[in-house]
């Protein structure tokens, strides 16, 4: 079964819950693509950055 | 006939100006740019109040309990004491330009030049540093509370980009105004009680250049308050880190004919007044953050602000050729109605 898509924007998602809901081996960029505006992936996509190098 | 030397050649004459560090002066305490609340020692309080009323239907009859609330929040703040202080050994200045103005006689070793010239930069520099560390910087602890918190995209939540600048701040003895936004323990607050500010963030930000700035500020402005721009007694005010002056006036000086306009600058001078779109931007020492707020919103609690100019010297004791300096000050930051500040970088 498909995981569901959870959106990073919904107030209460966490960046660990976004993280797990993306399936093996995909990229976020890729994942979100189609689903947000290019500019929101591009600025979630330097948080996830910032939030694995913390 | 030849000459002939020996011995050690050296220079005979000097630069008569000593020259100087610049000693940055942003206006903060100078101009009063945010609230500099006087009159605290070691801790007080801030009370902020909230009342929501709701229309009801008319009635002749005696008035009943109804369901508007009138909310008082009171805080406690702690004042931290810091001081700026050092012992001076005039020896060091034998055998230097500063030997010259020293009063004959082998004890005296003052040097008024050295205390014109060089000594009398204490004060500045002070205040210089307590620009820098209002506006950028945390305390170890702070700064482990910051890192704590949940990161996530929407609002309500801090940015993982936030954490990253917060990290990256200098590790101080007090907090800078962009800290305590972040985290504080306001009783005010939506949630009262420690834990993030209830500032709002910018979405989507990207890295600012003089080709982006525009598009930066646009999406700040946005996120302002409606009620506050309206509110002709409480304007608010950007302050945003000093380079944005300069990428400011490259982006309305872009070469092509594309250029706008859209920072208005009340002059041509480097120290002009700056706004965009109505609201007076104010350059300040703010590494990675901006922020969008009415000014008094913005606190610096002190005993006195003239605290920063005040340094006390004196010899030292039991026949040391030494004299002691010292600057204290009591110091802390505070942010009020939180829900209408703007952390840009939050």
């Amino acid at each position: 079964m498909a995981n569901k898509f959870i959106n990073p924007l919904t107030p209460g998602v966490t960046y660990k819950e976004f993280l797990e809901s993306i399936p093996k081996g995909k990229s976020v960029k890729v994942h979100l693509k189609g689903k947000l505006k290019p500019e929101i992936i591009d600025w979630i996509a330097e948080e996830i950055k910032n939030y694995k190098n913390k | 006939m030849a000459i002939v030397f020996s011995g050690t050649k050296l220079p005979q004459s000097e630069i008569a100006e000593i020259q100087k560090e610049i000693y940055a002066d942003w206006g903060t305490f100078r101009d009063s740019d945010i609230g500099i609340e006087e009159g605290h020692k070691s801790g007080t309080e801030v009370y902020e109040s909230k009342v929501a009323v709701n229309m009801a239907a008319y009635s002749s009859g005696a008035i009943s309990a109804g369901s508007d609330t009138l909310t008082v929040g009171r805080t406690p703040v702690t004042l931290t004491k810091v001081q700026f202080a050092d012992v001076v050994d005039n020896n060091v200045l034998l055998d230097t330009r500063f030997e010259r103005s020293m009063t004959a006689g082998a004890f005296n070793i003052v040097s008024t030049e050295f205390d014109n010239a060089v000594l009398q930069d204490i004060t500045p520099a002070i205040g210089a540093t307590m620009e820098s560390v209002t506006w950028n910087g945390a305390t170890t602890a702070q700064k482990a509370l910051i890192a704590g918190l949940t990161p996530g995209a929407a609002q309500g939540s801090i940015s993982a980009g936030a954490q990253t600048l917060a990290a990256a701040m200098p590790t101080n003895l007090v907090n800078s105004i962009p800290a305590t936004i972040l985290h504080n323990a306001s009783q005010s607050k939506g949630t009262p009680g420690a834990g993030l500010g209830d500032y709002k963030k910018v979405l989507t930000i990207a890295t600012i250049t003089s080709a982006t700035i525009a598009a930066e500020y646009a999406k700040l402005y946005a996120v302002i308050d409606p009620k506050l721009i309206a509110d002709q007694q409480n304007q608010p005010v950007i302050f945003a880190p000093l380079a944005h002056r300069q990428l400011m006036r490259i982006a309305n000086n872009s070469v092509g004919a594309a250029s706008n306009q859209n920072f208005l600058f009340a002059s041509e001078a480097n120290d002009a007044k700056c706004f965009y779109n109505g609201i007076e931007v104010k350059f300040k020492p703010l590494v990675g953050f901006m922020i969008a707020s009415p000014p008094k919103y913005l606190k610096v609690l002190m005993d006195l602000a003239s605290d920063m100019s005040v340094l006390e010297t004196g010899p030292m004791p039991a026949g040391a050729e030494q004299m002691w300096y010292k600057n204290v000050q009591a110091y802390a930051t505070w942010v009020t109605n939180q829900r209408y500040i703007v952390l840009y970088g939050g």
